[in-house]
C-alpha cells in the first residue's frame, strides 16, 4: 500500500462568515500550521472597464464611483483626474481642496471600517462595536458635507459640485467631531494595545518581510508596515501643501499592519484640520472645455487600501475608450499569499483581512476552457 | 426520587435557558446596546427552531451524528443529577471518577461530531483548478475535519486544568465521593481553595468551549465546526446543551468548592445554589466579551500554567494545608 503523500488542504469560500466577499482560499496545511496557500477570487465580475467602453465620459464617472463602497470619493476622484490630465483642464485651488478634505474623512472611516472588522476577525466582538461606534460620526459628517453616506459625487470635472461646497455651519461641525474622535480614537488604540489577549494573537503573526513585500509590489499600509514607504500622496501635487507624517513600521506583522492605519487615522485627522483652517475663497467649479481624441493618460492616487490606478484615453467622439483600473488588491494579494505561510490556521484568516483586501473591487473577467485564457468580451459580460 | 428527579432536571432546563439569554445580555451592556431580551436567545430562539421546516443533514451517518448530541446532553444531565443527593451512592457515578467519566463523554462527542459532519460551507467548488498556475489538488479537509482534531486536542491537553481544580475538593476531603465533600469544610474557604477555583473557572471555559478557548467552534475560520450541521430541533438541542453545560459545571462548582448541593427538597438551600450557581456563568460572559478567540499558541501555555497551579492546590489540599 502506497501512503497519499499529497498535502492536507482546507478550502475557505466562496461564502465565509468573517470575510462577505466573493472569494476562495485554499490553505494547505500540516496539522494547523499553514505551508501553503492559494487565493482565488474574480468570482462575482461586474464587467465595470467593459461597461466603461465607449459610453460619454460623464457618464463613465458616475460608474467608476461605483466600483467600491468604502472608497467611492476616491475612485471617482482618480477618475476625475485621469480625465483631467487627458483633457488638460484646470481645477480651482478650493475644490482641490475639498476633494482632499472628502478623501482624507473617507480614509479616516474606511480605516475605523478595517479596524472593526480586525477585531471581528479577532472573535473580539466588543472591541468591534467600538470601532463601529467611533466611525459613526465620521459618516455623519460625511452626509452632512455631501448629502450622502456611501456615494458621495463630489468631484466633477473642473472642480467639485457646487452642492457639495461646505457652507461655515457645516465646517464648524467638523472640529468639535475630529476633537471627540481623537480623543476616542486615542483612548481605544491604548485600551487594545495593552490587552494581553489581543497582542499574544496580532505580534508576530503573519511576517511580511520587507523583501517579500517589496518583490511583489506590496502597495498601501500592507507596504508601509514592513518599512517600505509606499504613498502615491507623496507624488500628488494636491498634498504638496499640506503637512503630515507618512507612517512606516518595521514589525512586518499583523499587528503593524493594523498600528500602520490606526496611526494613520491621527495623520488624516491632522490633513483635515490643516484644511478647515487653510481652504481658500474662491469658485469650487469653472466651465470646461471638453477636448477630445487625447493621449492614453494615467494617474495614481493614495486610496485608503493603497496605491489605487486609472488611465484612459477619450475618442474623437468623446467617448471613454481603454479604461483601466488596478485597485490596490490586486499587488498586495501575492503578498497575503507569503504572509499566511508558517502561521495558524485562525491566523491565517487574520493576516489576509489584516492587508485589508477588497475583492469585489478588483474582479476581472477571466474565462478558462480547455486550459487556455481569454478575457470575456463586452457582449458576453452583458449577457451574463 | 423520580420526582426529585424530574425537579432537578427542569430547574436544569430552565436555568440553562436563563443563562443563554443573561450571557447575550451582559454582551450587548458591555458592547453599549440594549440587545435581545432575557427569553429571545434561549426559549423563543428554541422554540423557533422546533418549527423550522426539516433540514437534511450533510453527513455520512445522520442517525449517529444527531444521536451524538443527544448522548452529549444527557451525560451533561447525568452530571447534573449526580451531583444532588437523591443519587449519591447509586452506581458509584456520585464521585471524582463518575463525573470525570461523564464529562469525557460529551467532551469525546465533540471529535466523532466532527468527523461526521460535512457541510457545504467548506465543501470546495465542484470543479478542478484548472487556472494556469493552480496549485495541484491535495487531501480535502472540511472545517469539521479542523474542528475534530482540536477536539481532540482539547481533550489531551486543554482539559487538564479542569479535572485537576476538580479533584481538589476530593483531595481535601480525603474521599472520591461527593457525600464526603459536602461534609468538609467549604474548600473555598482556604487560599488553596480560592486559587483552584480560579484554575476551575479556566477550566470551566475550556470545558464549556467559551471563548477565549472556543477553538473547536470560532466563527473566523472554522465557523460552527462540529455543530454546523445541527439544524431545526437539533439545533435547539445543541442551544440547550451548551446552556447545560454552563450551568452544570457551576452547579458541580457549588457543590464541590462551597458544600451546597443542589437539594430541591429543601427551598432555602435551592435557592441559595441556583443565585451562587449564576457567578461562574455572569462571569465566563464578561470574560467572553472582553476576549479573542485563542489559538493553540496561546492555549498550550495558560492550560499548562493553570495545570501547574492547579497541582500545586491539589497537593496542598491533600496535605491539609
Amino acid at each position: 500500500m502506497t501512503e497519499d503523500r499529497r498535502p492536507v488542504e482546507v478550502d475557505v469560500g466562496t461564502v465565509h462568515p468573517v470575510f462577505i466577499e466573493p472569494f476562495r482560499v485554499r490553505f494547505f496545511v500540516e496539522d494547523e500550521t499553514v505551508v501553503d496557500c492559494e487565493i482565488t477570487y474574480n468570482a462575482a465580475h461586474r464587467g465595470i472597464e467593459q461597461l466603461l467602453e465607449g459610453i460619454p465620459v460623464k457618464k463613465a464617472h458616475m460608474i467608476v464611483e461605483k466600483v467600491c463602497g468604502l472608497c467611492s470619493h476616491f475612485h471617482l476622484w482618480n477618475s476625475i483626474r485621469v480625465t483631467e490630465k487627458a483633457m488638460d483642464l484646470e481645477v480651482p485651488q478650493r475644490a482641490e481642496y475639498i476633494r482632499v478634505l472628502v478623501a482624507e474623512l473617507e480614509r479616516i472611516h474606511s480605516h475605523l471600517f478595517f479596524l472593526a472588522h480586525g477585531c471581528e476577525t479577532l472573535g473580539q466582538e466588543t472591541y468591534t462595536y467600538r470601532a463601529f461606534a467611533l466611525r459613526e460620526p465620521v459618516m455623519r459628517v460625511l452626509y452632512e458635507l455631501t448629502g450622502n453616506r456611501v456615494h458621495y459625487a463630489v468631484p466633477a470635472l473642473g472642480g467639485v459640485r457646487p452642492r457639495t461646497d461646505p457652507t461655515k455651519d457645516t465646517l464648524a461641525k467638523i472640529s468639535p467631531m475630529l476633537k471627540t474622535l481623537e480623543r476616542d480614537l486615542k483612548a481605544f488604540v491604548e485600551r487594545v494595545t495593552t490587552d494581553p489577549l489581543v497582542m499574544s494573537r496580532i505580534t508576530g503573526a503573519g511576517i511580511l518581510d520587507k523583501k517579500t513585500a517589496d518583490e511583489f509590489y506590496a502597495v498601501g499600509p500592507t507596504a508601509r508596515a514592513s518599512g517600505i514607504n509606499n504613498d502615491a500622496r507623496q507624488q500628488m501635487h494636491e498634498y504638496d501643501e499640506l503637512n503630515f507624517k507618512y507612517i512606516v513600521l518595521k514589525g512586518c506583522d499583523t499587528k503593524d499592519r493594523i498600528l500602520v492605519r490606526g496611526l494613520e487615522l491621527f495623520e488624516s485627522m491632522n490633513i483635515v484640520r490643516q484644511i478647515l483652517d487653510e481652504l481658500p475663497a474662491g469658485e469650487v467649479h469653472i466651465p470646461v472645455k471638453m477636448r477630445f481624441d487625447t493621449q492614453m493618460a494615467s494617474t495614481y492616487i493614495e486610496a485608503p487600501r493603497g496605491e489605487l490606478f486609472h488611465s484612459m484615453k477619450v475618442d474623437s467622439q468623446g467617448r471613454v475608450r481603454n479604461y483601466r483600473i488596478r485597485t490596490p488588491t490586486p499587488p498586495n494579494l501575492a503578498c497575503m499569499e507569503k504572509a499566511v505561510v508558517g502561521g495558524e490556521l485562525t491566523d491565517a484568516m487574520l493576516t489576509i483581512i489584516s492587508c485589508d483586501p477588497c475583492l469585489s473591487c478588483s474582479s476581472r473577467a477571466v474565462v478558462v476552457e480547455d486550459g487556455k485564457e481569454r478575457l470575456m468580451d463586452f457582449m458576453k459580460v452583458r449577457r451574463c | 426520587m423520580l420526582a426529585e428527579t424530574l425537579a432537578v432536571l427542569f430547574i436544569g432546563a430552565g436555568m440553562s435557558v436563563l443563562i443563554l439569554g443573561l450571557e447575550r445580555k451582559i454582551h450587548a451592556r458591555i458592547q453599549r446596546r440594549c440587545g435581545p431580551s432575557v427569553s429571545m436567545p434561549g426559549l423563543w430562539s428554541m422554540l423557533k427552531f422546533m418549527y423550522k421546516e426539516p433540514a437534511r443533514i450533510d453527513s455520512p451517518n445522520p442517525g449517529f451524528y444527531g444521536l451524538l448530541l443527544v448522548a452529549a446532553t444527557a451525560s451533561i444531565l447525568s452530571v447534573l443529577a449526580f451531583s444532588t443527593p437523591p443519587w449519591y451512592g447509586i452506581l458509584g457515578f456520585s464521585s471524582l471518577l463518575g463525573l470525570v467519566g461523564l464529562l469525557k463523554v460529551e467532551e469525546v462527542a465533540y471529535v466523532f461530531m466532527g468527523s461526521l459532519s460535512r457541510s457545504v460551507m467548506s465543501a470546495g467548488m465542484p470543479y478542478p483548478d484548472l487556472i494556469r498556475g493552480s496549485k495541484g489538488a491535495g487531501i480535502r479537509y472540511f472545517f469539521e475535519d479542523v474542528a475534530a482534531t482540536r477536539a481532540l486536542k482539547m481533550i489531551t491537553l486543554g482539559s487538564f486544568p479542569f479535572y485537576v481544580a476538580m479533584a481538589v475538593p476530593f483531595a481535601a476531603a480525603k474521599s472520591l465521593e461527593i457525600a464526603a465533600v459536602t461534609r468538609a469544610p467549604p474548600t473555598l474557604y482556604t487560599v488553596y481553595g480560592l486559587l483552584s477555583a480560579f484554575v476551575y473557572f479556566i477550566g470551566y471555559n475550556i470545558i464549556a468551549n467559551n471563548r477565549p478557548f472556543d477553538i473547536i467552534k470560532p466563527k473566523v475560520d472554522i465557523i460552527e465546526g462540529p455543530m454546523m450541521e445541527y439544524a431545526q430541533a437539533w439545533r435547539a438541542l445543541s442551544y440547550l446543551m451548551r446552556g447545560l453545560v454552563l450551568f452544570t459545571l457551576s452547579s458541580v462548582f457549588v457543590t464541590l468548592y462551597l458544600g451546597i448541593p443542589l437539594d430541591v427538597t429543601d427551598a432555602n438551600a435551592t435557592a441559595l445554589h441556583l443565585i451562587l450557581a449564576m457567578a461562574l456563568p455572569v462571569l465566563a460572559s464578561v470574560l467572553r466579551a472582553f476576549s479573542p478567540v485563542l489559538t493553540f499558541r496561546q492555549i498550550y501555555p495558560i492550560s499548562l500554567a493553570s495545570t501547574l497551579l492547579g497541582i500545586l492546590c491539589l497537593a496542598l489540599g491533600a496535605g491539609g494545608a
